[in-house]
């Protein structure tokens, strides 16, 4: 039986940055000739070099220091005032380097966000299509954790790009962002408008989703189905997470992606 | 009073309102001189205009604390005001303002959030609600109300069941919140709020 997925496409702003990107390289060759084409295709480089190394920073996570080494080399290569760098066939050597380390990596999905995959295991146990959206936050009940293994899940979530963290008071917030970028690069900076699991001190687990995500289904999702089965999600994360055993976080996000890819 | 649908609140607050005036001290002196005064004596002894002499002492009379009769002075009929009572006493039972009673059967009722609400909740510290923004009219006239919750108010909207789940006694979201019964006149405040507002409905 052919399977067809929950959700609607998304993340279509990242396929507008790219093509911005690449809409901008296109108008340099057209109207400033070759040299146009390197100044534009260098100056896209070290901004997406700069933008991954601010995600190393954040998220400690050094793979990331293999996309913002690559971007980096490659400016370094194309940038044409560097073109009789006596250092130039260094710069271009290196650059392959990263390139091959970058490929390796792309097969290994290390550097993809899980927005997408995270509301779609959400959305696989529910049946209802009932709606019933509210923009209230729901309680899914009791965990058991404490305060740092809800911080040592935070860190683990935000080392993988899975979730961002908001560390309160009284509890930690887990945001998943659609993109993950707005929160790494200080565009935003708190979740008043976003989807998030939430661990209170007092062991009691939160789930909101605002209605921007909940519209990325195809179908009107029961909502309080929807919601505990978020809650679920991240409760079984925490539990791999006290374990000591995160890896298989990762490997069911992974599995999930996979998931798709074979439903489409 | 004479006017006898009026509440003893209201009454209480329209003789208040009378005796806030800066005049009222020197008027109620005049009163207590005189055996009866007219709207018009009344203004020219203290200096202010006729219709406000006329209100204060038609304010009094309503209230019973003056008699009035009809006097004639020349063709044109007119009343003269004297004093019925020696004292006045200003209460506001403030127990009174809330009907206990009334609102006591509220903690059975069976609610839940309706479906398609179209409010905003805001979210506070800890488990609660800090706010709820409800949206009166369409288009151009659309009005935006915000009502700021209470911490009791707050927790027991936070466990208030979702419009797909089964609806729930008043009585028992509060225990799932955790709140003492001080908080019922509070929530149930909330709850007629938000029925009015059609963000919650109610079964039976």
């Amino acid at each position: 039986m052919e399977q067809t997925s929950k959700l609607k496409p998304i993340q279509v702003g990242m396929t507008i940055f790219t093509s911005i990107l690449l809409g901008a390289m296109i108008f340099g060759r057209i109207f400033f000739g070759p040299d146009g084409f390197y100044w534009t295709f260098s100056t896209a480089h070290i901004l997406l070099g700069l933008i991954h190394f601010t995600v190393l920073m954040r998220t400690r996570n050094w793979i990331y220091l293999i996309p913002s080494g690559m971007y980096t080399f490659w400016f370094l290569t194309f940038f044409p005032p560097l073109a009789a760098h006596p250092q130039h066939l260094f710069f271009s050597i290196v650059s392959a380097l990263f390139l091959l380390a970058f490929i390796g990596l792309l097969f290994s999905r290390r550097l993809e966000w899980r927005y997408k995959e995270i509301l779609q295991l959400a959305a696989k146990p529910v049946t209802g299509t009932t709606d019933g959206f509210t923009s209230r936050p729901f309680p899914t009940g009791s965990a058991e954790f404490t305060r740092e293994d809800a911080i040592k899940l935070a860190r683990y979530l935000t080392k993988n790009v899975i979730a961002f963290p908001f560390i309160e008071s009284d509890r930690v917030v887990l945001v998943i962002p659609e993109y993950m970028w707005v929160y790494m690069l200080f565009f935003k900076r708190s979740y008043e408008k976003g989807t998030y699991v939430a661990f209170s001190d007092s062991g009691q687990v939160t789930v909101r989703i605002t209605k921007n995500d909940y519209q990325k289904y195809r179908e009107e999702l029961t909502f309080d189905q929807l919601c505990l089965s978020l809650g679920d999600l991240f409760k079984q994360f925490m539990l791999w997470s006290r374990e000591g055993t995160s890896e298989k976080i990762f490997a069911k996000l992974k599995s999930a992606g996979k998931d798709q890819t074979d439903e489409k | 009073m004479k006017n006898k649908d009026i509440t003893p609140f209201e009454q209480s607050r329209q003789l208040a309102a009378l005796a806030s005036k800066d005049y009222a001290k020197d008027f109620l002196a005049l009163l207590v001189m005189y055996r009866d005064i007219s709207a018009s004596e009344a203004a020219s002894r203290l200096n202010i205009h006729i219709k406000t002499a006329q209100d204060f002492l038609e304010g009094l009379e309503e209230a019973g604390i003056l008699g009035k009769h009809k006097a004639a002075k020349g063709k044109r009929p007119y009343f003269r005001y004297s004093l019925k009572e020696k004292s006045i006493h200003i209460t506001f039972d403030l127990e009174g303002l809330y009907d206990r009673q009334a609102h006591a059967s509220g903690a059975a009722w069976i609610i839940k959030e309706r479906k398609n609400s179209g409010v905003l909740f805001k979210e506070g510290l800890g488990e609660r609600i800090s706010s709820v923004q409800v949206f009166e009219g369409s288009g151009r006239s659309r009005e935006e109300r915000r009502y700021s919750l209470t911490e009791c108010q707050g927790r027991f909207l936070f466990y208030l069941p979702f419009p797909t789940e089964p609806p729930s006694p008043v009585m028992d979201i509060m225990n799932k919140a955790a709140l003492d019964k001080e908080c019922l006149p509070e929530v149930l405040d909330l709850v007629d709020i938000l029925l009015s507002h059609d963000v919650i409905e109610k079964k039976g």
